[in-house]
């Protein structure tokens, strides 16, 4: 066995609350191999920055905003959705492999759905036979 | 960046609306969740209210008598009257006039408390949180002037109340109730001029709420029709269950002493009747000024926003962060004499939320906030990946 | 298609339509002062298609008991028209159904557009 994934979190602070889950150096303590990075807002988030992660050896990327209709500041977690399905610029390069990324959009209270989803979403990664090229 | 503040003194209540609002999309999902739609509720029921009030004001009489055809009474009470028991659907209608009224009122203290407690009313927002107060106070004064306008009895003592409390306001006393009652007493003027106020400032509304969307780019104007179909089914509900009936006709050489009270537009004058009229003159003020200066006063120190910087030398001028920016923060000036492209952004400091949108937006780098910049995430994200565990 | 309406949410949504369409029923009957009393166009419309003798039959049907209860409800909070004008009781229910389909349409719609509603987003793999 190849040992655990290594998944990064990209998350509104705002979001799905991780506090007490994460440690002081940024890993998950609940998702094994799981680190985690806050902004102020996910639409913050770059498609250049998963795109970064991927190619400095993350697994997988799961993106994380509060829910879709309840922005802090408004559109944030509509914009980096729209960009992550190409409806909005910049979007993802082509040769990203998409399977490797997940967005999710949890609520403050959401925590347990945040860590279940993670690792579905680490479960399906480790049946990802062949790495395609990063 | 703005900084979340810790010690918020609603901080409680925020809990308490995220876990009602998990409860809604637990089993309506965010997508008809009608708190994600706060602000465009109150904008629905103003559409319903101009078109039910439209029908009304083509039978409303504006007068307290005709005296000048003495054998046929037609006055503003005897329009009402007809409007509701001979018009096809004129109680109705004029039922959901009412309805529409109350649950406007319903849903913008939804919306104001939402904002409040979720924290989205200060800073960089201060003008939707005052522009949203009086706007709040002029649907208050124009639905109230719909209850004058009916002219029963409840009308009258209404109408009596409000021009002895301005009459009682030093200085500007006597000119406000002159203006309210179009002259010096009770005639067919005043309730032309009641007409007036309430369609008047109808229109005034959406003045205000020009104002009150200004800075907001795409604001959110229409709930999913799922959503509108139960707004309206709820008045017409209402409508059926408690059907509106008029009281006695207003009689001038009478004074009636007491009303049923509607307590969406009406608690002022509850509380008028129950203190003396500076007291009430001045919880009011005080009070209207508290609320507005709330975002100041509930954080006096409020950290101040990190805004967007844009970097010179990187910026095309591709207008993505423009277009994106919840805000309206950022303005395209053309680019100074030398460079290669034709537009440069700017970011306006007092209108930014150092949200962070516009460094999605942008492809080349060039617009960071200062305490986060994205060459940092880039580092921080490699950096994670390359330790160990 | 056929799978749809046969799956257990589309069996729902039949059920919803139905009521839709019923409660609407009840708008026309309600508009028509709770009695069967059609318009002269409708009467000769659905006599041409053979119908108005069951229609006009089944209004009049409910008024002692639905046009009943109704009528002592809305009488009962103080609602009078004026029996010379065309304005009716009826109204009040006209409105009252209306509301309720209102209801099961909304309710409806948010039953099948929550589909597309999620808080996951999977990025579709590209050819
Ligand atoms: S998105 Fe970037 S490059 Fe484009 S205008 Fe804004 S700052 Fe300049
Ligand atoms: S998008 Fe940028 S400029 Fe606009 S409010 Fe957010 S941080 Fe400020």
């Amino acid at each position: 066995m190849s040992d655990a994934k290594k998944v990064i979190t990209l998350i509104c602070e705002r979001a799905c609350d991780l506090s007490g889950i994460v440690d002081d150096s940024g890993s998950c303590t609940e998702v094994p191999g799981m680190k985690v990075v806050k902004f102020p807002c996910s639409g913050m988030i770059q498609p250049l920055m998963i795109e970064n992660a991927i190619k400095a050896g993350a697994d997988g990327v799961v993106v994380t905003g509060c829910q879709i209709g309840d922005c802090y500041y408004r559109e944030g977690n509509r914009m980096i959705r729209e960009r992550l399905l190409g409806d909005r610029p910049p979007t993802l390069k082509k040769g990203t492999d998409r399977r490797r990324i997940l967005a999710l959009w949890l609520a403050k209270p959401q925590r347990q759905r945040f860590i279940s989803e993670s690792k579905e979403f680490i479960a399906t990664l480790n049946n990802l036979a062949t790495p395609e090229a990063k | 960046m703005q900084k979340i503040v810790d010690n918020h003194p609603l901080k409680a209540f925020n809990g308490l609306t995220l876990a009602i609002e998990n409860a809604i999309n637990a089993f309506m999902t965010s997508k008809y969740n009608p708190f994600y739609y706060h602000g465009a509720l109150p904008q629905y029921y103003l559409w319903v209210l101009y078109l039910s009030g439209l029908l009304l004001f083509a039978y409303y009489i504006p007068t307290i008598d005709n005296a000048y055809n003495s054998k046929l009474l037609t006055n503003a009470w005897t329009s009402v009257d007809y409007i509701t028991k001979s018009l096809p659907f004129g109680g109705v209608i004029r039922g959901i006039h009412r309805y529409a009224g109350d649950a406007m009122v319903i849903t913008i203290l939804l919306h104001a408390l939402r904002v409040w407690f979720t924290d989205r009313y200060r800073q960089y927002r201060w003008l939707q949180w005052v522009s949203g107060i009086v706007l709040a106070i002029f649907v208050l004064f124009i639905g109230q002037t719909g209850f004058y306008l009916v002219w029963d009895d409840r009308s009258l003592l209404l109408t009596r109340m409000t021009a002895s409390a301005f009459e009682s306001l030093p200085v500007v006393g006597p000119g406000l109730k002159t203006w309210f009652l179009n002259g010096d007493q009770i005639t067919n003027l005043t309730l032309s001029n009641f007409l007036f106020i309430h369609i008047g400032l109808s229109f005034f509304l959406l003045f205000g709420l020009w104002i009150h969307y200004l800075r907001m780019t795409r604001p959110v104007l229409t709930p999913p029709p799922a959503v509108n179909y139960i707004l309206t089914a709820l008045v017409l509900v209402c409508v059926f269950i408690w059907p509106l009936s008029s009281g006695n006709m207003a009689d001038l050489n009478k004074q009636p002493v007491s009303f049923d009270i509607d307590w969406f537009f009406l608690w002022p004058y509850a509380m008028l009747s129950q203190m003396p009229v500076m007291g009430y003159w001045a919880v009011m003020i005080l009070g209207t000024v508290a609320i507005t200066a709330a975002p100041w006063l509930m954080i006096p120190k409020q950290p101040a926003i990190e805004t967007a910087e844009v970097v010179l030398n990187k910026c095309t001028g591709c207008s993505l962060c423009y277009k994106d920016c919840p805000y309206q923060a950022i303005e395209m000036v053309p680019a100074p004499a030398g460079s290669r492209f034709k537009l440069l952004a700017t970011v306006k400091d007092f209108r930014c939320s150092g949200c962070g949108v516009c460094v999605g937006a942008c492809a080349f780098d060039a617009i960071d906030l200062p305490d986060l910049p994205d060459a940092e995430v880039n580092a921080k994200i490699k950096a994670l990946l390359e330790a160990k565990g | 298609m056929i799978k749809y309406i046969l799956s257990p949410k589309g069996i729902i949504l039949l059920a919803f339509a139905g009521a839709v369409v019923a409660v609407s029923v009840l708008m026309a009957w309600s508009e028509l002062g709770f009695t069967g009393a059609t318009p002269d166009w409708l009467t000769d419309l659905t006599s041409r298609i053979g119908l108005h003798g069951a229609i006009a039959g089944f209004f009049n049907s409910l008024t002692p008991s639905l046009g009943e209860d109704l009528t002592k409800y809305l009488q009962g909070k103080g609602v009078s028209v004026n029996p010379k004008s065309t304005a009716s009781l009826g109204d009040y229910g006209y409105i009252l159904f209306m509301g309720v389909a209102l209801t099961i349409g909304g309710i409806a719609i948010m039953i099948i557009g929550r589909e597309d509603a999620e808080e996951k987003t999977v990025l579709p793999v590209k050819k």
